[in-house]
């Protein structure tokens, strides 16, 4: 019984840490900018990539998605397959781009807060296509003088390995 | 009489020169830790001046001679001299530092700290800390009145905005306002106070004479910031989340039109010289000049990365006295 209050301790501090408020967030917002340039029609791409719920059949390191067409689960293989809920926040078949964003996330695994994401695609004068995807997130710690798992280094480099990973198949894939 | 028309010509070339001329809107960038300096003559980005870390508020004294910049990361305000366009001195300032401003007689800066839920008061000349005073939580946006005897503070995590008394600096009242309240802004009139909110997307409008919430303006996505045209008519909002600016009728108090402007807008303040809206757009990284009557975009000027401009960013020119 004396290990109560460390017990009460321990558990207070975990949740803390990982059930943050998601609408609370530190000060400085994080952007970041991948893409690609793919020796395929833009139709072509886009057709690879434009269904929300079957991520997977085109990023290497999602193992399984869990989908109703309105929010999907992810779940990342790099990162402990730790699973990543999202929300579809915008669509356009026209304009061959959607926007995403993160509802729920363990950020031992993936430490990110209030990210939005929007992947498009282009076509270019000389026949190739580009891939954008962009995204918009804090770090995960939302008090000052983050722990360095959760700083906003830590919060880029999740983000854009997610990215450059995606992003380098889908061109192998389209490519080959 | 021709000496008059002479006269007459000096005082018109003077009068020119003095209104038309001169002003600068200093942009916080908080990704590249700086301020653009954009000539708003030219609409050129003349200097970039290295500030503390993740600069996102930014206050100019009416007559030019001081900018002030928080640094919610560094923990410090960079004062930036207007005549050199140098930053002199950065002093420490709480846990986080974010929403500043200053009051209209330019005697006090008011500075919200994100993270330990005060406003503090700076003597804007001597640069020493006055007050200190507990407002709710995650404090963010101000706006101070006319008379210099009250701001409002928005309180982000307290759904809440803090009505304080610049004389005692004591909280006078507590507003209810929508979820997640950033940012305040008072009519030209100061009869109604603007405030609005993030996660419920509207504007609450409140009478400042009662503290009564009058009504409710549903906007577009994430409203960040507002700005007033100089007559009180139309209030244009920033809408974060959905890469727009809405633009409500402030007599029928109703959101009138819905205008695309580019990625995460922000900053927003109306220039009176030329009745032109700037708005500064997060993800472009961009300054965006738009002509508050034919609503037509006339210019886009780069800045630094990440740019915020969070609160009023225009002031006069020092430079070429």
């Amino acid at each position: 019984m004396k290990y109560l209050p460390g017990i009460i301790f321990l558990i207070v501090s975990f949740f803390n840490l990982t059930i943050t408020d998601v609408f609370s967030h530190g000060p400085t917002r994080q952007k970041l900018k991948e893409s690609i340039t793919i020796n395929a029609k833009p139709e072509d791409v886009w057709n690879l990539i434009k269904d929300f719920g079957k991520i997977d059949i085109w990023h290497p390191s999602i193992s399984k998605v869990e989908s109703d067409g309105k929010t999907r689960t992810i779940y990342y293989s790099p990162r402990k397959n730790t699973a990543i809920k999202q929300k579809l926040e915008n669509y356009s078949d026209e304009k061959m781009m959607y926007k995403t964003s993160i509802t729920e996330v363990d950020i031992k695994f993936f430490p990110v807060n209030t990210y939005t994401a929007n992947i498009s695609v282009k076509g270019n004068e000389d026949g190739t296509s580009t891939v954008l995807w962009k995204a918009a997130f804090y770090r995960a710690y939302v008090n000052n003088d983050p722990p360095p798992e959760l700083n906003e280094a830590a919060a880029i480099k999740a983000v854009k390995e997610f990215f450059q990973s995606g992003l380098n198949n889908l061109k192998k894939k389209l490519e080959n | 009489m021709k000496n008059f028309l002479i006269n007459l010509w000096i005082f018109f070339f003077i009068f020119l020169k003095v209104s038309f001329s001169n002003d600068l809107a200093f942009i916080t960038n908080q990704l590249s830790n700086s301020v653009s300096v954009i000539d708003l003559e030219t609409y050129k980005v003349i200097k970039e001046i290295s500030v503390g870390s993740r600069p996102a508020g930014v206050a100019v004294t009416k007559h030019g001679k001081r900018i002030f910049v928080s640094n919610p990361e560094s923990k410090e305000i960079s004062v930036i001299d207007g005549y050199k366009l140098e930053n002199i001195k950065n002093i420490s300032l709480g846990k986080g530092p974010l929403g500043i401003a200053l009051t209209k007689d330019d005697k006090f800066l008011l500075v919200a700290d994100w993270y330990d839920h005060k406003v503090r008061v700076i003597d804007s000349s001597t640069l020493k800390l006055i007050k200190e005073i507990s407002v709710g939580k995650s404090p963010a946006g101000i706006d101070t009145d006319l008379k210099n005897s009250k701001f409002y503070v928005a309180n982000r995590d307290d759904h809440t905005v803090s009505v304080v008394n610049i004389k005692n600096f004591q909280v006078e009242k507590v507003l209810k306002a929508g979820k997640r309240p950033f940012a305040v802004a008072l009519s030209p009139d100061n009869n109604f106070l603007y405030v609005a909110n993030v996660k419920s997307s509207d504007v609450s409008v409140f009478d400042t004479k009662n503290y009564k919430k009058i009504t409710t303006i549903k906007v577009g996505k994430s409203p960040y910031a507002i700005t007033f045209l100089q007559d009180g008519s139309k209030a244009f909002v920033t809408n974060q989340h959905e890469n727009t600016i809405s633009i409500i009728d402030t007599l029928n108090k109703k959101n009138i039109k819905t205008l695309k402007i580019g990625e995460y807008p922000e900053g927003i303040n109306f220039y009176i010289k030329t009745k032109e809206v700037l708005i500064v757009n997060w993800f472009d990284s961009e300054v965006v000049v738009l002509n508050s009557m034919n609503l037509n975009i006339k210019k886009r000027i780069e800045v630094g990365e990440g740019p915020r401009g969070f609160g009023n960013f225009i002031g006069p020119n020092l430079t070429k006295n």
